[in-house]
């Protein structure tokens, strides 16, 4: 019987089982665990060349045409995830995981390594202001992030935004930016204290991106291929999970679906379908760690306990999408070699909004020049000018609110198996960012209003706070080392166990958490 | 209203008309294929009396530039800008036509000049488009 059963593979399950691992248990890891992709073919050098010498029609579209599916659909995606490459990480979620949502869009994935196979690899450590609400501190967490660090490779800077982001130690020199990023930052060095006087900081984003070769993986090449494509410089927790398994540190089951579980006297018996038979399956254990994500995690604690009744909260970080114009790089050449993802990062202590909130810089180098040709306001043959001479010339922030700058959606169990969503258009209010886009026109960055565009709810994809970690944890919470409340030896290693969901990128400090609960259940055991 | 074998010649034309009013030449014979593929893809999810508005119109339309400008701004036939982001992004995936999304030579004065045309192109094509929506609709 083994020790611990981890379900899930993702960002969470493999930071648990790396923490097992370094406690010399091996785990027994049960997934889906789809495939990652197969016949789609992949840029090698600059995608810039590959488009001029190549047709990129089975990079960019595929033969289901799923790269134009939201033109197909008429809908709102999210546009990375429709790469042909990236299509196996939210394949099948729709009758694996089905959900009837209102005013809610979850995105979910069974593949090996999950959702965060299509992350931009933002991660930051979490400190006492974020884990405010939690009933743990970040010196909990410390010694998980130091160890994380060191196994991921996180470049980044000591710069103003150090004192949100957390200790530099074992940081890898910052990625080089784009044009228009140097422009900006280069710019916010000189209004620096005005920028802080209305709450606005700037800086470095910390990334899960090689700057410098390291332990075999390439650093980053500026190739611009991020958007369409696994890249060995960026980091996802496939890269951990494929290493564990390849040394026999992880017993991998991969097409299994698990569905439930029951305690016994022993520890617990968790129930499965075998996806190859569609017979069901189970096995049995010391402790369970429930990592499936947020959604799932939930859906499996729900369907354990019988449950058509509860709803139970669920958090997500409402967000804005900003798109900026240098009008000083109006007709540059566009920028080639860069990194096509998260330039730089900016924190906002809003007054207007009486919270904090973060923001991600883009650069728009890697997308289709086409996402953003609907967008602009002129005639067809206009916006393929503003297409060429433009977009050079911009760049996007996406600015995330914490939770509770939402009422969180509701999740229920209906009797069909399916989970029930029940969330909320996004209720951003736009006119209240006056303050943060004056800031941001004093270092050349321009916008309309008009432009700013609101995610639909569900596509930020930071879900949380379904089962949360309290100091006195009632039904469907966690008590601090996140035992599921009621059972003996059942444990919430995902972002479901959150008391809280801070704007900021929530993904490292869930993969500390992971790693805290993991050590937690080890001692429990 | 239109016969399915109709509509398979028709979206024959559309491609080609779509093609020429965006880029201004003639549709490439690979691209043409592709565009029909995904039309069809994209008619089966649209209820025929939309279809049927949107094959009259376009047909009937010397300058899908600006009858699509129009529609856009006064939300009719939302079909027709689906059409146009729907070539374009297929459009986008020829090597021969990276030079219409990539600029490789830097200009400050020739983009800010470029776009000025395209704002008065707009302003003239709005013009002219909103005239062609109310011929469509007496039609």
């Amino acid at each position: 019987m083994p020790e611990i059963i981890i379900v899930g593979s993702g960002a969470a399950g493999t930071a648990a089982a790396l923490a097992l691992v370094r406690l010399g248990i091996f785990p027994l890891m049960l997934d889906v665990g789809q495939a990652g992709p197969g016949g789609s073919p992949k840029v090698e050098g600059n995608l810039y060349d590959y488009r001029k010498a190549h047709d990129s029609f089975d990079l960019f579209i595929g033969d289901d045409f799923r790269g134009v599916s939201d033109v197909l659909r008429d809908e709102v995606g999210v546009a990375k995830l429709n790469a042909p490459n990236m299509a196996f990480i939210t394949e099948g979620a729709e009758t694996l995981g089905p959900v009837d949502a209102i005013d809610f869009d979850p995105i979910q994935s069974f593949a090996l390594g999950g959702l965060a196979n299509g992350w931009g690899a933002g991660l930051y450590r979490l400190n006492d202001a974020d884990l405010a609400g939690f009933p743990i501190r970040a010196a909990d967490l410390a010694q998980h992030f130091d160890t994380l660090t060191a196994e991921i490779g996180i470049s980044g800077a000591d710069d103003d935004l150090t004192p949100y982001f957390g200790d530099t130690a074992g940081l890898l020199p910052p990625l080089k930016l784009s044009h228009n990023a140097a422009r900006v930052l280069a710019g916010y060095r000189g209004k620096r204290a005005a920028l802080g006087r209305r709450g606005i900081v700037l800086g470095r984003p910390r990334l899960g991106v090689l700057s410098v070769e390291r332990d075999g993986r390439p650093a980053c090449d500026y190739s611009n291929t991020e958007f369409w494509q696994d890249a060995p410089y960026l980091y996802t927790p496939a890269v951990t999970l494929k290493r564990l398994i390849a040394a026999g540190q992880i017993d991998y089951r991969p097409g299994v679906l698990v569905r439930s579980w029951a305690e016994t006297a022993g520890g617990v018996t968790v129930t499965a379908t075998d996806l190859r038979s569609g017979q069901p399956v189970e096995f049995s254990g010391r402790t369970l760690l429930l990592a499936a994500g947020a959604i799932n995690t939930t859906r499996i604690v729900l369907r354990s306990h019988n449950d058509f009744e509860t709803s139970l909260p669920l958090l997500e970080n409402p967000a804005v999408q900003i798109p900026f114009v240098l009008p000083a790089s109006i007709g540059h050449s566009l920028d080639t070699h860069a990194f096509g993802l998260t330039q730089l990062n900016l924190i906002w202590n809003s007054e207007a909004f009486g919270c904090r909130a973060q923001g991600s810089i883009l650069e728009l180098t890697s997308p289709m020049r086409t996402e953003f040709f609907g967008r602009f306001p002129l005639s067809a043959r206009a916006n393929l000018g503003l297409v060429r001479d433009m977009l050079p010339a911009m760049l996007l922030m996406q600015l995330f609110f914490p939770g509770s700058a939402q009422a969180p959606a509701r999740l229920s169990l209906k009797a069909d198996g399916a989970l029930r969503i029940q969330g909320h258009p996004n209720t951003i209010d736009v006119r209240k960012l006056g303050e943060l886009l004056a800031g941001l026109r004093s270092v050349g960055l321009w916008t309309l209003p008009m432009l700013i565009q609101k995610p639909v709810t569900g596509h930020a994809i930071h879900y949380a706070g379904t089962l949360p970690m309290r100091e006195a944890p009632g039904r469907y919470e966690c008590d601090p080392s996140g035992k599921l409340s009621g059972t003996g030896h059942v444990y919430i290693a995902d972002s479901a166990c959150f008391s809280d969901l801070p704007a900021k990128n929530m993904s490292f400090g869930m993969m500390a958490n992971a790693m805290r609960v993991a050590e937690a259940a080890a001692r429990g055991r | 209203m239109m016969r399915q074998n109709d509509v398979t010649e028709l979206v024959l034309a559309e491609s080609e008309k779509l093609y020429k009013a965006i880029f201004g030449g003639d549709i490439p014979q690979g691209l043409r294929k592709r565009f029909c593929v995904a039309s069809d893809l994209l008619n089966a999810a649209v209820l025929p009396t939309e279809l049927d508005r949107y094959y009259r119109a376009m047909l009937a339309c010397a300058d899908l530039e600006a009858l699509e400008l129009a529609a856009r701004y006064t939300h009719r036939l939302p079909l027709l800008s689906r059409k146009f982001r729907l070539m374009v992004y297929l459009a986008e995936t020829l090597p021969e036509n990276q030079p219409f999304f990539i600029n490789e030579r830097p200009g400050f004065l020739a983009g800010m000049a470029r776009s000025a045309a395209g704002t008065f192109r707009t302003v003239f094509k709005m013009m002219k488009g909103l005239w062609i929506m109310r011929r469509v609709a007496h039609a």
